[in-house]
């Protein structure tokens, strides 16, 4: 029965490991992307402004 | 977050709720529906995920060969990132298909690890996998990347057909055409859909991280702000 208990334990951690780390990724990821798109829209934004200028 | 993300969201979310419902039923059926076996007891009941895991693990290998290739003629990257996040999943599974074969060869064969044609087969794909990862970070150039990359997942298929002809070419411990209870077929298929759906929505999620990796990538260079 141990061996039984180790081999799904394994297996359920693995996948649960994985799980976690691409849920981890993709927050990390998505305010990365926040960050850049919002860098990009205030520079489009302060461009027209500067050519006014 | 933009209206197509939110339905992709809650769309993984349910599909992650139905695969997780398939788990819950896969354990009820390995656990009680099927018989205990007579000679190995409740050891037996491995086969149901290492079978399983190696199925995906071949599934995982033949996606990246066939994706790599898809690459190789279109140049097209999301090809390419479809076949590394294919060849993730399936290095995970081959390394779960090597951890519980060998706990069931420790019981049923009394030995961790012997040089059996199937098991050296499922090692050399575990090792050309690993290899790819190395090889995969150890170049910059995006587009020389994923066309070395794909070669290799393009050989990497010369060892499925190895895999699976394995105990009939050279006669290893597996057993050929494996003998089972009628319930224990059922349990074993309900076993294979549930870790097939595992492995297609762990992929097409990681393929999803993959292109918000890349656009995040694409924006870093435009705007030359990178951390």
């Amino acid at each position: 029965m141990g061996t039984l208990a180790a081999a799904f334990a394994i297996t359920f951690s693995a996948v649960v490991s994985y799980v976690t780390w691409l849920a981890r990724q993709h927050h990390r990821l998505r305010l990365r992307l926040d960050a850049l798109e919002m860098a990009v829209g205030a520079e489009e934004t302060h461009r027209p402004k500067s050519r006014a200028a | 977050m933009n209206r197509n993300t939110s339905v992709r969201t809650i769309g993984a979310w349910a599909v992650g709720l139905a695969v997780a419902a398939l788990f819950a039923l896969t354990g009820w059926m390995v656990f009680v529906f099927a018989p205990r076996e007579a000679t190995m007891g409740d050891v037996q009941r491995i086969v149901y995920l290492h079978i399983s895991v190696a199925w995906c693990s071949l599934a995982g290998a033949v996606a990246m060969g066939l994706t790599a290739a898809a690459y190789l003629i279109r140049r097209n990257p999301a090809w390419d990132r479809w076949s590394q996040a294919a060849a993730e999943i399936g290095w995970l599974c081959a390394t779960l298909t090597l951890v519980t074969g060998s706990l069931w060869a420790h019981k049923a064969w009394n030995t961790w690890w012997t040089w059996e044609p199937r098991l050296t087969a499922m090692l050399v794909l575990w090792v050309v996998l690993g290899g790819y990862f190395l090889l995969r970070s150890s170049i910059e150039d995006v587009q020389r990347r994923a066309r070395l990359s794909a070669v290799l997942a393009i050989l990497a298929l010369a060892d499925i057909p190895m895999i699976i002809m394995a105990t009939r070419w050279f006669r290893g411990m597996h057993p050929v055409t494996p003998q089972m209870d009628p319930r224990m077929r059922v349990v074993l298929l309900t076993s294979l859909v549930t870790f097939t759906a595992l492995f297609v929505l762990l992929t097409v999620l990681r393929k999803r991280q993959l292109d918000l990796a890349a656009r995040v990538a694409s924006l870093e260079q435009k705007t030359g702000i990178v951390t």
